[in-house]
């Protein structure tokens, strides 16, 4: 092609060429895609302890990814045999002590004693809203087998019964070394133990050399480390996701804490127009009312897991009172309304989706 | 400035807006998901176009659906449903089960506008 003759037509055509290019430059530079090391992001998920487990590990400079999948074999190992000894109900472990607490004193394992130890400070800490020993409850409702699940609420006399024995049942001994005889006690576990195993998956991964990882056993994470040059980006489920917002907020995290939810929406069954949910009010035997769903912050997991069921069963008028009690200090509830109140150690760290009503709390 | 110099940033500024216009995507918003079954990854999906997806889990058939860029479950041969009332997942990093038949979504995208892990 041979340029025009004019020679203001041959500079505007130049400049008009010169002006596209840088146009399309720009334009290519603002949304070009992001240059990322996904090559050093391993992520692995898989089907364990009742519900989907995820782990994202960042590679540092000369780790291989070949040696990081054989370290998340050997964390999928160390899961099961993991779900396997703390399973209410099955062979393992818990579920053999399970079956003679009834009648007999049993004395509990000694790999297993940190956790009921634990979980026996944090019963009492939270005066009885967290409570491992709610099994008969739980299986009431149906809510221990999600191949069972009901659609009606249980009996209200054999919940009542339930109840009554549960409060009369002898309390978990603080040193963990032994329990029972405990008639109408069935330990589970559930509320506490996947905190646990997410703790436990961080400091194997740590051991094997992984400094930056996520282990995610379904939404109860724990961190470390960062995602190379970044934070590690976590959101946090609406309870009430609509078609717009499935997530409630985000929020970033430098590592070693654990950010766990409790939620009405996990496990439940409408009957009536009302929603009954697995997050049990040990009192009452009722799903806990008052909250849609209680983040808690905090480095370890068993404690954010077993803080997050106890605020939420603390409910609206409470919860910040038995966070307190746990020692928790970065903590969020979603009310019944759906309205956000945060504490104002938290706040500043977490972006909401626009909308939200939210009041920050001492 | 000339005339022509005019029409020349006129028209440079309007390659600009056609050209966001073209590429620009919602923050976070993912691009494809992958399906898991029991663990299992057995299929990736783009998130365009407007279509239905089974996928035959322990327990029977899983129906997604893929919609303006989201996905969800619609059906599944589970009592309780939960995977359906998990609702849209449109956001890099998100993922929803349906555990009694072993199927799993997980969504992918930009990873520096994505999340990394989702709590709930």
């Amino acid at each position: 092609m041979r340029l025009p003759e004019s020679p203001h037509l041959r500079l505007f055509l130049r400049r008009l060429i010169l002006g596209l290019g840088l146009a399309l430059l720009f334009a290519w530079l603002a949304l070009r895609p992001r240059p990322d090391n996904d090559d050093r992001l391993v992520v692995r998920e898989w089907l364990a302890m009742g519900t989907l487990v995820s782990v994202s590990l960042y590679l540092d400079e000369g780790q291989s990814r070949a040696a990081a999948e054989s370290a998340l074999t050997g964390l999928e190992g160390l899961l099961a045999d993991y779900e396997r000894r703390w399973r209410a109900w099955g062979d393992g472990e818990l579920a053999a002590l399970n079956a003679r607490l009834a009648q007999e004193r049993v004395s509990i394992p000694a790999t297993m004693q940190p956790l009921f130890a634990r979980a026996a400070e944090l019963s009492s800490a939270s005066a009885g809203r967290f409570d491992v020993r709610i099994g008969r409850l739980v299986e009431l409702w149906g809510f221990h087998d999600e191949t069972q699940f009901r659609s009606t609420p249980p009996d209200p006399v054999a919940l009542n019964q339930a109840v009554a024995a549960l409060a009369k049942a002898p309390p978990l001994p603080p040193d963990g070394h032994a329990y029972g005889p405990a008639p109408g006690v069935w330990l589970d576990f559930g509320a506490i133990a996947k905190g646990d195993a997410v703790d436990r998956a961080i400091d194997h991964l740590r051991s094997e050399g992984y400094a930056n990882a996520i282990v995610n056993a379904g939404g109860n994470l724990r961190t470390c480390g960062r995602r190379g040059n970044r934070a590690w980006r976590i959101g946090i489920r609406h309870p009430r996701p609509d078609d717009r917002h499935r997530l409630l907020a985000t929020l970033e995290s430098t590592g070693d804490e654990a950010i766990i939810t409790s939620g009405d929406y996990e496990r439940y069954f409408e009957f009536d127009g009302h929603r009954y949910h697995h997050l049990l009010d040990p009192h009452s035997g009722q799903p806990a009312q008052g909250l849609q769903a209680v983040t808690v912050v905090t480095q370890n997991g068993a404690l954010a897991d077993a803080a997050s069921t106890a605020l939420f069963v603390a409910g609206p008028q409470h919860w910040r009172e038995v966070a307190r009690a746990l020692g928790i200090d970065q903590a969020f509830v979603v009310t019944a309304e759906g309205d956000v109140e945060i504490t104002a150690a938290l706040a500043p760290r977490v972006t909401f989706i626009d909308g939200l009503h939210i009041k920050t709390v001492p | 400035m000339t005339r022509a110099d005019v029409i020349a940033i006129g028209l440079a500024a309007a390659a600009v807006g056609a050209t966001y216009a073209h590429f620009w995507q919602p923050a976070m918003a993912a691009t494809q998901f992958e399906v898991r079954i029991a663990g299992q990854p057995s299929g990736r999906y783009a998130l365009d176009g407007n279509r239905d997806i089974l996928v035959e889990g322990r327990l029977g058939p899983s129906r997604l659906r893929i919609e303006n860029g989201r996905v969800r479950f619609i059906a599944s041969p589970c009592r309780n449903k939960v995977c359906v009332h998990s609702g849209w997942l449109s956001h890099g990093g998100d993922a929803a089960a349906c555990l009694p038949n072993r199927v799993s979504i997980s969504l992918l995208g930009d990873a520096e506008a994505s999340v990394d892990a989702v709590s709930f």
